[in-house]
């Protein structure tokens, strides 16, 4: 025998023995699952394919007889696994004799090195493909049972014999043991069928249902399709079509699993530091895994986007945000999830949360409760702002249904159809007048129920939202304690900002990063009391999306090494979404900061445009006017080599049209939607101190109070975009940062030249 | 060239089975198998090149068509079903043809007794052939 042969035969018993074994074990704890019971599918799943494994080896071997006994038990399992078949005892004792049987069949296999005899087993055979015939007949579909109760006479019946025999030869009877005894025979409109009756009595009568002849009258394969008869078993099949692979919902979700991973991978990739080239090569890569599913599956939308991602990437990183701006919009418009702005944001910012380095900040663990606050305060504060967004959401759809006049409506129909208007119009008008009424009134109910909710916003936005006093107030006890420790006389002043108002995770942040610059400003210059100590001037400013803090430090000699954990500090920095620069003087011993926060969260009231297939958000604060202006109104304007397209308003203010893009504004020249006299729409936007601009948008969605999340990472770059937000029409629309907008406006403003018509 | 393989079968006598009858075939080698769908999944991404998945239906954790699905949107691989089961006209292959296999074909038996390539290994081989040749 050789070696090969030898292997087989040493796995042919070890996994024949442990599928065996697997067997006994799931058939003694079937015995005592009930019938209810969760895990009895599982078990059943399971000696399924125990007794599946076992087969396949006898196959693999060459042994016919034992691979039909095993087969035949397959099918009986199949049935009950499958097909609602129940496990009834007699069953189980055949499975367990079944079981008995191929141990015996095993070790006499592997004695003999061949296969068995096959008589010993034929009358174990004969059973078993009784009971398999039996269920097969009373699972068969019946015809002509119209009636649903039906009043039968019963008779047990041999399942394979002409002749019904009387009840008295009752299945667990010794001498009926070949007999498929749980079997009635029924007669439903003149069909004699078979059904399962264990507790059948002699002459008993019984009414049935259709239920209770077929298992699952609901079950229907979501895959039955004809299949080309298959020649010498095997088989090349054509190719799927991919729309048929995407109508699989299983297909559907492991695409959308996979693309949501790609974009985030995508997102944090572009995010990280390094050579851009080696960046977008691995952006590349992962791209052309998704583009590769997307194939597979027809989605036309997503190869278009993803194929383009190699003439995107060949201009650098900086071509990337629009089109993975797309990519996230299209995945929000495929796989509409019950919660799309968490979705969403997962996607833009995953594990955002940046964690701050414990070993430089000492203080890190008195803030824990604080933290912890902060989060509870966060959470209720998303589910607010979602609340709010819902009823926008309800409340745009009521407003739908009450401004449609539904009498009009239908007796235009009446009318269309000539039928009988007069007859019927009062009732109708009755009829429809009260159902336009519970519509308004559902639409006051919804009003009520947004200000309730606006009100509790409003309790929580006082918890979450607090003065930069309090940062001043922390800073100050950690000023105090430096000076303690060093004997160094330290000044904290706040120049600016104590009376701004922050969101309190913001704050602990900001607290957190100031802390650790003195820290390392104080503990890194050699102090002495006599030569007095170092002070800081502290001016913060906080706008729409992020809060800025500029720290002058004087008597701050510091070592060049400093640099270094500087660079940590603002990597930690960057790693909250911030930016922070410095510089330092050795000469006249200062050292100046400029740290940014982004706000964790704010909200506020926008109004809704759309542009394209994209929702913007601008503020309402920022919305001077919304102008329908002629045509003609559009003028060019040429200035030192480059033309700028301006708008005319009717109190001959002239103002600087900027167009928006998803990821970038004022980037190309568009084309928006115009009406038939070739005018648009422009929302007047602007702000004390700086030049208004003219957005032209295809259309006004509305007003709406939306809660602002902040991009992080790699989609902060995105311009002109402060974050997103979940909209009442359920798409998410990109926030704009008004003093980007508007200083570019202001830069635009500042060319003066020639107008032409 | 030498096309890249995976077998897929929770037995190991057939995994054995398979590479004992794939060593035969220079042209083909196996380059990584697995006991069921979950951990084929995790082990497909380490084999970019792979051309043939040889996939068995029943298995624990994840069977086989539930790691079809994975396989055709992770893999350039042919998907080849190798099951006992799934036999002409039968549910299982209409239900495999339906989710994007390429080819099905019946397990091989007889290692033992019998000379296996020229029983149904000729069948799987010529399958495997025309599939890379695609």
């Amino acid at each position: 025998m050789d070696d090969d042969a030898l292997d087989f035969w040493n796995l042919y018993a070890e996994e024949g023995g442990t599928a065996l074994e697997d067997m006994e074990r799931i058939l003694s704890a079937l015995r005592v699952a009930s019938e209810d019971s969760p895990e009895r599918q599982s078990l059943i799943a399971a000696f399924f394919r125990a007794i599946h494994t076992f087969k396949g080896g006898a196959r693999s071997m060459g042994f016919s007889v034992i691979e039909s006994r095993a087969h035949l038990g397959e099918d009986l399992v199949g049935q009950i696994r499958d097909e609602g078949v129940p496990l009834t005892g007699e069953l189980h004792a055949i499975l367990f004799e079944l079981v008995d049987t191929l141990w015996g069949m095993l070790h006499e296999s592997i004695g003999n090195k061949g296969d068995v005899d096959p008589a010993p087993t034929a009358g174990l055979m004969a059973r078993m493909e009784k009971i398999r015939e039996c269920n097969r007949m009373a699972l068969a579909p019946m015809s002509g049972s119209g009636d649903q109760h039906e009043e039968v006479t019963l008779s047990t019946a041999h399942a394979e014999g002409d002749e019904a025999d009387t009840a008295s030869e009752h299945p667990d009877d010794g001498d009926d043991a070949e007999t498929c005894a749980p079997m009635v025979s029924v007669a439903v409109d003149d069909e004699i069928i078979l059904v399962q009756d264990v507790e059948a009595e002699p002459d008993a009568s019984l009414a049935l249902h259709d239920h209770d002849l077929v298992p699952d009258p609901e079950y229907t394969d979501p895959h039955a399709v004809a299949v080309p008869e298959m020649v010498d078993e095997a088989f090349i099949f054509e190719p799927v079509d991919p729309g048929q692979l995407a109508s699989d919902p299983l297909y559907r979700q492991i695409f959308a699993d996979m693309a949501r991973q790609s974009l985030s991978l995508i997102h944090e990739i572009a995010g990280t530091p390094g050579d851009s080239t080696a960046l977008a090569a691995r952006i590349a890569a992962e791209a052309e895994k998704l583009l590769h599913a997307a194939r597979q599956l027809g989605f036309d939308e997503w190869i278009e986007c993803l194929g383009n991602i190699d003439d995107t990437l060949s201009a650098g990183l900086d071509g990337l945000s629009p089109l993975f701006a797309a990519l996230v919009a299209l995945y929000a418009q495929d796989f509409p999830q019950a919660d799309p702005l968490t979705l969403v944001l997962d996607i833009m910012a995953p594990g955002a949360t940046a964690v701050a380095d414990p070993a430089l900040d000492p203080y890190a663990q008195d803030s824990t409760c604080a933290s912890e606050h902060a989060d509870l305060a966060a959470r209720m504060m998303t589910a607010m702002g979602e609340l709010v967004t819902s009823q926008a959401t309800n409340r745009y759809l009521l407003q739908q249904l009450k401004d449609e006049d539904m009498v009009r409506s239908v007796e235009s129909m009446l009318v269309e159809y000539g039928l009988p208007l007069a007859g019927i119009q009062y009732a109708l008008r009755q009829y429809l007048g009260a159902w336009q009424e519970k519509v308004e009134h559902l639409l006051q109910i919804d009003l009520h129920a947004q200000s309730l909710v606006e009100q509790l916003q409003d309790v929580v936005m006082d918890e979450q939202v607090k003065s930069v006093t309090v940062l001043a107030s922390a800073l100050s006890g950690r000023v105090d304690a430096l000076r303690a420790e060093t004997a160094c006389s330290i000044q904290l002043d706040f120049m600016r900002g104590l009376d701004e108002q922050v969101d309190s995770r913001t704050l602990e942040q900001l607290q957190q990063c100031m802390g650790q610059l003195l820290e390392v400003c104080v503990r890194q210059r050699v102090c002495h009391a006599q030569s007095g100590g170092p002070s800081f001037s502290v001016e913060l400013v906080r706008s729409e999306d992020s809060v800025s803090v500029h720290m002058a430090g004087s008597s701050c000699e510091l070592p060049s090494s400093t640099g270094d954990l500087f660079c940590h500090l603002a990597q930690d920095v960057q790693k909250r979404g911030g930016r922070l620069v410095w510089s330092i003087d050795q000469d006249s011993a200062t050292v100046v900061f400029d740290l940014q926060l982004p706000l964790t969260m704010a909200v506020m009231d926008g109004m809704v445009l759309r542009v394209g297939r994209i929702d913007y958000v601008v503020p309402i604060a920022a919305i001077q006017r919304i102008v329908l202006p002629e045509s003609s109104a559009v003028v060019q304007v040429s200035a030192y080599g480059a033309s700028h397209r301006v708008l005319r308003l009717d109190n001959d203010q002239v103002v600087a049209i900027r167009h928006l893009r998803a990821g970038s504004v004022d980037r190309d020249p568009v084309v928006e939607a115009a009406d038939s006299a070739g005018r648009q729409i422009f929302v007047i936007a602007g702000k004390a101190g700086l030049q208004s601009v003219a957005i032209p948008v295809d259309e006004l969605l509305g007003q709406q109070q939306v809660l602002i999340r902040p991009l992080q990472g790699f989609l902060a770059l995105m311009e002109g975009i402060v974050g997103c937000t979940l909209l009442g029409s359920g798409n998410v629309g990109m926030v704009l940062n008004m003093d980007h907008l508007l200083a570019r406006g202001k830069q635009g403003g500042r060319a003066h030249g020639r107008v032409s018509e | 060239m030498s096309h890249e393989v995976m077998l897929v079968d929770d037995s190991s006598m057939m995994r054995t089975i398979l590479a004992t009858m794939l060593r035969k075939y220079p042209e083909f080698s196996i380059v990584d198998s697995a006991v069921n769908g979950r951990d084929a999944l995790d082990k497909i991404k380490n084999h970019p090149a792979l051309a043939l998945i040889l996939l068995d239906i029943e298995m624990p954790e994840m069977d086989g068509f539930e790691f079809l699905r994975f396989a055709k949107l992770q893999s350039n691989a042919k998907i080849i079903i190798l099951s006992s089961v799934a036999l002409s006209g039968s549910s299982y292959a209409a239900k495999a043809r339906a989710l994007g296999a390429d080819a099905i074909v019946s397990k091989p038996s007889g290692a033992v007794s019998f000379d296996l390539a020229e029983k149904c290994g000729d069948l799987l081989i010529q399958t495997m052939r025309t599939l890379v040749s695609q």
